[in-house]
């Protein structure tokens, strides 16, 4: 059973964002790892990078599937999470934990308001 | 889904593996929302070793891939190493974002398998829908969820990649594998060996003659037609799409580092 915690927001490209003081830590939804299956390989932007909300930043490969990654929101890239290049399975063990993708500082807050509070995004998952 | 839409039909002959790369990420590139869906049949010039988009190379026998003269390609999508041959090899593009990796492999994987049947082909009615852990860097050596195969063994690979402008499917049956030359091309050669022994089966030794392939394809557009509701429309490459490929090639798929990145 996929769960969507209420104290994040969510993007409809199935990224979670959690603001964290002037920062957001950001990953994939437990429905997006779960319909990837087994996560073998994670390609992140490079610190230090300045994104665009809905630009592509890297990439997430499961066992047969390739999918972009899409910036949840625009900003810097403060840190990534080193440890999925060597345990990329901790995506689908804790999306929401230790699987997070990236940190990043925004660059425009009324940005927030176009993120999808969690019924909303589950709404969106029923129609695809 | 695709009720009403257009699904065009190119029929490639017979390429390098960066040519025939090049060619389905020029076509998943170009998709636009409202567009055509894409069906390309496509064959290999020679034999060909292709490695998903991430997949690590560490794992293959670089020195028996060279001494052999087999080339390197690295697919747009997902997935584990084939070695391509005699066999049917077809890429479908959908531009579709929203559609769920789960409903996308089972419309596709009811096509395939509705079309195998026509031509006689046994394909099991069901695969596993569980979720299986295979460390193999062989995409032959364990059937996986959604996939086709006859009598629990794996008869085709199937890949995906998605973007934002649509998804990309690219399916290789094998007519016939060699399964020792394919397991020499990696490190762990006995492994693999025994796994395709046990895992996989080809067309060719379930009687389906290489000379019927142009019954299958056929059959593979009709069903497209009958299950997706789409009028087919048999077309060719533009221009525009043939230097969109070219600059790609010479750009990407032409260049060693690519392929041997990982």
């Amino acid at each position: 059973m996929v769960h969507f915690p209420e104290e994040l927001l969510y993007t409809a490209e199935h990224f979670w964002v959690k603001q964290e003081g002037e920062l957001v830590l950001c990953g994939i939804t437990d429905h997006a790892q779960s319909e990837l299956g087994d996560v073998v390989f994670v390609e992140m932007p490079r610190v230090g990078a300045t994104v665009k909300r809905g630009e592509r930043i890297g990439d997430v490969e499961s066992v047969k599937t390739v999918s972009n990654l899409y910036a949840p929101l625009s900003g810097e890239v403060v840190e990534v999470n080193e440890n999925l290049k060597e345990h990329p399975e901790l995506i689908n063990q804790d999306p929401y934990g230790k699987g997070w993708i990236l940190k990043l500082k925004p660059a425009d807050l009324s940005e927030f308001s176009l993120l999808l509070r969690p019924e909303v995004y589950q709404e969106k998952l029923k129609n695809v | 889904m695709f009720e009403g839409k257009v699904l065009r039909v190119l029929s490639d002959p017979p390429l390098s593996g960066f040519e025939n790369m090049s060619r389905d990420e020029v076509l998943w590139g170009r998709l636009s929302e409202g567009g055509p869906l894409v069906l390309r049949f496509f064959q290999w010039r020679e034999k060909t070793l292709s490695v998903g988009r991430f997949q690590r190379t560490s794992d293959i026998d670089r020195e028996y891939l060279s001494c052999r003269g087999i080339p390197l390609v690295r697919r747009p999508t997902g997935g584990r190493a084939i070695l391509h041959g005699e066999e049917m090899t077809l890429s479908l593009v959908l531009p579709e974002k929203n559609l769920s990796l789960r409903h996308s492999y089972e419309a596709f994987r009811m096509v395939l398998r509705e079309a195998l049947w026509a031509v006689g082909v046994p394909v099991d009615g069901e695969t596993t829908d569980i979720p299986v852990r295979c460390a193999s860097p062989a995409c032959f050596s364990l059937t996986f969820p959604h996939e086709l195969a006859v009598g629990g063994r794996k008869i085709a690979g199937i890949a995906q990649a998605r973007g934002q402008q649509g998804i990309l499917f690219q399916v290789s049956l094998p007519l016939f594998l060699d399964r020792e030359e394919f397991a020499l091309c990696f490190l762990t050669k006995e492994t693999i060996l025994e796994e395709l022994k046990k895992n996989f089966v080809s067309l060719g030794e379930l009687g389906f003659s290489p000379q019927r392939r142009p019954e299958l394809e056929k059959a593979m557009v009709e069903a497209f037609r009958k299950h997706w509701g789409v009028a087919t429309q048999e077309d060719r490459w533009s221009v525009e799409e043939e230097e969109n490929h070219r600059r790609l090639l010479e750009k990407k798929y032409l260049l060693p580092s690519y392929h041997w990145e990982r």
